[in-house]
């Protein structure tokens, strides 16, 4: 479902150009749980923002279900990004002025659900996440793993096709962190290929497939693991049952 | 689609810029409204018409040495030899000129006795040459013969007859025509031969500034006005050829303030002309620098929630929703803003009618100024409200 | 510590331009207003008089029946019958005083190429002179004997005298005005009091006369007078005797009462006058009576700062508290993007009253840079008053005084605006910004 083809990303400034990533390569299919590492400055989270479009690449092709979307317009893309992927982000990104259900609810108002639908879906994911008891609660009354699970409610509420987590437990202690890890891999058991960013050699242990990154290249495609099979259930289908 | 109430409760949240642009926007418009409606006052007060034919129409004074001696027959050589300068239609010695804020006025009442209805009026004297120069139309009677005509050497002025405007016959007969009827000046009864349409007295700013007559009476007074109407290609040349023609005739005097009834009319009302400019300018810095403190607080905000922005971004806001999030949220605070200022306005505009001589602001102004406001921090907004919407959704994946 | 806190806030400035900017100039532009009209308030309000303001009065009597009313506060005419003012000034009681007129002559100058030309003229007292300190350049008042004798002199003013003569010293000259010869006694130094306080009949704000001519020479000469002349009652008016005799208010009368005792003597004698007069048929109002009013009195009895000037002034002010209201906004914002900044000086020991007065000193600094600035806005908008009103001409420059009244009231302005977004800045708890971000 994500194929990338000799992905190359440029910065440019006035002194310097700097290589991102280079002729990078990737295929993930569907439902798999992908973990991907590197030292720092390899170019993680380069390869994070192309492969959730939130930036292009300087050249390559990149395939998300089947769709080339170089060409497609800033909107587009955004669209594309609404309905397809869900982010969860290391600092979480919550918006501390709106309470945890308008903060699921941010996504859901882009794509232009009906309140009900809306209303409906916040709570399912905040009940997910086991925190519909604090809807009404604002980011900043939570702790860091309440908060990173709120992220995560909030990346699903839309129903996407695949998360993209950036170190999701980066700023968390070891026991919030297993508890968002089991989080995200009950997640993909339901179907939902994930993408996660990582530095924790233990945590990439536990997903399906490891992708190691180094100096902007695909550096060792070691697959320790088999795909897992996609499960039939995907949280949509759960969900509309 | 529209996400009025995320907005408006992560507003509520935020506490001090918005109310900081709330405050403002109120103060603002409670200004403007007020300040552009003096404005509207003024320039409509500097606009009434005069009833003369203004663009015709020079006036000077005439101030002789000899204060003690029969004038009258050099006024009337003076009114003959204006009256062959070319280009002139007519010229009429008189006691005062429109808008010139000097002259003689009386009550009149419509009984003896001041009994019945009564009025200031200020009255013009002269001959039956005046109503011709000042080119004033009748709506009722007739003008003065030169039968009508009197002489009086003094104050005391008693004329039989005269002419009054329409605005004096309608405060001394509201009910019936004043035509051929008696009105009382200090007791002394006067027939109204004729009712003018319009004639502004002397004094722009009474409250019955269009209380007026004319008197057919001449007064050899050693101060003397001299109204003179011209055709109006030869303003210029006339108004260099008086003094010259009156002086080779008797330099014994001092002729001045030669000028053209549109300059008497600029003099007249250079305070409301200055009061509008004033206001004016205050109105447009006022806005200048509201638009201002909105550019610089939407900028702000913008650059503090660049990461929000972006988070929203990567959750999938299309660039046209991140722009419409902050002009909602500009349009929220300002229609707050401008709610508040319209008590504020209100509540001014009763200050000012209680401490000075202002009407009522109708709503109608304060309707105008709070959409032009609400209008002017969408546009203020706009330009920090597209910079947000250029913000790169990646901004979201960065840890700093 | 000030100059390092002056130093912060100067780089402070420099890293934020554009805001920086905007705020001085947000704050010249409310100074420049508020400054433009405060300045021609001070001087519309200004009394020359002030060092004798309870010693000089305006004498006012009511002559007249109760139909009529002056149009003034208390329904007093500005003026003085002839009758009256005549019999006041026979009075023993103060220690100056004087009737006037105002008056205008037409000159002939001894030229027969010249033509003849107007020049304002005042018939008043000798004490004018004193009452109202007119300096002389040349000569002097004329004697207390003329004020009796009515003889044909004249003290001219510093102008007239450099039209007439070339400046030169002219006592003894003579001067043919409105066809009578006047011998000149006295000329007049530089002598312009602001508002002219002494006849407001015709504006406050003008020259004062030409030439002075003593008051008794009304009945001689028959001087008319150009000022205001009201009537309450109709009269046959013929002749110039007949004015003298009439009930007409055409005259204007000044008294100087050195105590308040002398105030209080006077004012009874005006009661014993007012008694006197009605027993003999005059004042048929039964609440006649006379007002005693000084300078500053008389000033705003008159009206003389205008209404005008007073909405301007007002507006301004609000002018001002929309631009301060902007600062503490764009002030809010910028110091609490420096939050994280001051979190590193709250650590290194900085306490919050520290902080707190860092930030005022920064206000500060944007205040005198408004408040120069906003002097330049007031210089230029006074500069355009007097385009707008030509006769602001004396009344819309700027003085010492009011230039220092301006820049205070600039940095009052900016340290009350920056008094919240200090106070929390200061505020600040440290720790919050220094740990993740």
């Amino acid at each position: 479902m994500l194929t990338m083809d000799n992905i190359g990303k440029v910065f440019r400034t006035d002194l310097i150009e700097t290589h991102a990533l280079r002729g990078f390569n990737l295929n993930v299919q569907q439902g798999e749980f992908v973990a991907v590492t590197g030292p720092s400055g390899s170019g993680k989270t380069t390869f994070l923002n192309i492969a959730g479009l939130l930036e292009n690449a300087t050249s390559g092709k990149y395939y998300l279900d089947g769709e080339e979307i170089s060409m497609l317009t800033d909107r587009e893309r955004s669209l594309l990004r609404n309905e397809k992927i869900g982010f969860i982000f290391q600092g979480y990104n919550l918006l501390p002025d709106l309470n945890l259900f308008d903060n699921v609810d941010v996504p859901l108002r882009y794509r232009g659900f009906k309140a009900a639908e809306r209303k409906r879906r916040i709570e399912e994911a905040l009940e997910q996440v086991g925190l519909s008891a604090r809807m009404k609660h604002l980011p900043s009354q939570l702790s860091g793993g309440q908060q990173q699970r709120v992220a995560i409610a909030r990346a699903l509420a839309g129903s996407p096709r695949f998360l993209l987590a950036d170190e999701p437990t980066g700023n968390l202690d070891s026991l919030m962190a297993r508890q968002v890890m089991e989080l995200l891999e009950t997640i993909n058991q339901n179907g939902t290929t994930i993408i996660m960013v990582t530095h924790d050699a233990e945590q990439a242990a536990r997903a399906a497939r490891n992708i190691h990154i180094v100096d902007g290249q695909v550096c060792d495609l070691a697959l320790l693991n088999q795909p897992r099979p996609s499960q039939i259930s995907p949280i949509r289908s759960a969900a509309e049952a | 689609m529209f996400e009025l109430r995320p907005i408006l409760s992560a507003l509520l949240r935020s506490k001090s810029a918005p109310l900081l642009i709330i405050a403002q926007l109120a103060l603002t418009l409670a200004v403007i409204a007020n300040a552009a409606f003096i404005v509207q006052e003024r320039l409509t007060t500097l606009n009434r018409d005069s009833g003369v034919t203004e663009s015709e129409l020079l006036s000077f004074t005439v101030i002789e040495m000899d204060t003690q001696g029969d004038l009258m027959p050099q006024r009337r050589r003076d009114e003959q030899l204006l009256r062959q300068i070319p280009g002139v239609i007519s010229a009429s010695a008189t006691n005062q000129i429109p808008l010139s804020n000097s002259g003689s006025s009386s009550t009149v009442s419509s009984l003896p006795d001041d009994q019945g209805n009564s009025v200031n009026v200020g009255y013009y004297m002269g001959n039956e040459s005046l109503f011709d120069t000042l080119g004033i139309s009748l709506v009722a009677g007739r003008a003065f013969n030169p039968t009508d005509i009197s002489v009086d050497s003094t104050m005391g002025t008693r004329p039989d007859q005269a002419l009054i405007s329409q605005y004096t016959a309608d405060i001394l007969f509201p009910d019936e025509s004043a035509l051929g009827k008696l009105v009382y000046m200090q007791n002394h009864p006067i027939e109204v031969i004729g009712i003018m349409d319009t004639l502004q007295s002397p004094w722009p700013h009474r409250q019955d500034s269009y209380a007026s007559a004319i008197i057919p009476v001449e007064t050899p007074m050693f101060i003397a006005r001299f109204m003179v109407r011209v055709e109006a290609d030869a303003m210029d040349s006339v108004l260099n050829a008086v003094s010259d023609v009156l002086l080779a005739d008797n330099p014994d005097r001092v002729i001045t303030g030669i000028r053209p009834f549109a300059e008497t009319r600029d003099r007249a009302y250079r305070n409301d002309t200055a009061m509008a400019v004033l206001l004016s300018v205050v109105i447009v810095l006022l806005l200048a620098v509201t638009a201002f403190g909105i550019v610089g607080l939407a900028s702000y905000s913008v650059s503090q929630r660049q990461k929000q922005i972006g988070t929203r971004r990567a959750l999938g806001a299309t660039r046209l929703m991140v722009l419409r999030h902050f002009l909602i949220e500009n349009a929220m605070i300002c229609s707050a803003g401008v709610l508040l200022g319209s008590f504020g306005a209100i509540g001014l505009n009763q200050f000012l009618m209680q401490n000075y001589e202002l009407s009522r602001l109708p709503l109608g102004y304060l309707l105008v100024s709070l959409t032009g406001l609400v209008l002017l921090g969408q546009l203020s907004v706009a330009a920090p409200a597209y910079r947000a919407s250029t913000i790169s959704p990646a901004i979201a994946t960065r840890s700093v | 510590m000030f100059s390092y806190y002056l130093r912060l806030a100067w780089l402070s400035l420099k890293q934020t331009p554009v805001i920086s900017a905007l705020m001085v100039l947000a704050m010249a532009i409310g100074i420049g207003a508020a400054g433009t009209s405060l300045t021609v308030h001070y001087t519309m309000s200004h009394n020359p008089m002030a060092h004798k303001n309870d010693q000089l009065y305006a004498v006012q009597l009511k002559a007249h029946h109760d139909d009529y009313d002056g149009g003034t506060s208390d329904e007093l005419d500005l003026q003085l019958t002839y009758p009256d003012a005549d019999n006041i000034n026979r009075m023993s009681t103060p220690q100056r005083s004087t009737a006037m007129i105002r008056a205008g002559f037409s000159i002939k100058p001894d030229d027969p190429q010249l033509h003849p030309f107007m020049a304002t003229g005042r018939a008043t007292g000798r004490d004018f002179f004193g009452m109202f300190e007119v300096p002389f350049l040349y000569g002097a008042p004329w004697s207390t004997a003329v004020d009796t004798l009515a003889e044909p002199v004249t003290v001219i003013s510093r102008a007239l005298n450099d039209k007439l003569f070339g400046g030169e010293n002219s006592v003894g000259q003579t001067i043919e005005a409105s066809n009578h010869l006047y011998t000149v006694v006295g000329v007049i130094d530089d002598f312009h009091p602001q508002p002219l306080f002494y006849d407001l009949n015709n504006g406050a704000f003008h020259e004062p006369e030409e030439m002075f001519v003593p008051f008794s020479l009304l009945p001689v000469n028959k001087i008319e007078a150009f000022g205001n002349r009201n009537g309450w009652k109709s009269e046959n008016l013929q002749s110039y005797d007949d004015w003298l005799r009439s009930e007409m208010y055409w005259v204007q009368y000044w008294v100087e009462l050195e105590t308040p005792a002398q105030k209080a003597d006077f004012e009874q004698e005006l009661a014993g006058y007012i008694k006197q007069q009605r027993q003999l048929g005059r004042m048929p109002s039964d609440t006649a009576f006379a007002s005693l009013k000084n300078v500053q009195q008389w000033l705003d009895y008159n009206g003389v700062v205008s209404e005008d000037n007073r909405i301007l002034l007002a507006l301004s002010f609000l002018f001002l508290l929309v631009c301060m209201v902007n600062m503490i906004g764009l002030l809010l914002a910028k110091f609490l993007r420096r939050a994280a900044h001051t979190g590193v000086r709250r650590a290194l020991g900085a306490s919050q009253r520290q902080i707190f007065a860092q930030h005022l000193v920064e206000v500060s600094l944007i205040g005198v840079l408004g408040g120069g600035l906003g002097s330049v806005f007031a210089l230029v908008g006074l500069a355009g008053l007097r385009q707008l009103y030509p006769y602001y001409d004396q009344l819309a420059r700027m003085d010492i005084t009011m230039l220092i009244t301006v820049l205070l009231l600039s940095l009052l302005a900016a340290i009350i605006a920056g008094l919240l977004p200090a106070w929390r800045v200061g505020r600040t708890h440290p720790a919050h910004y220094l740990k993740s971000q």
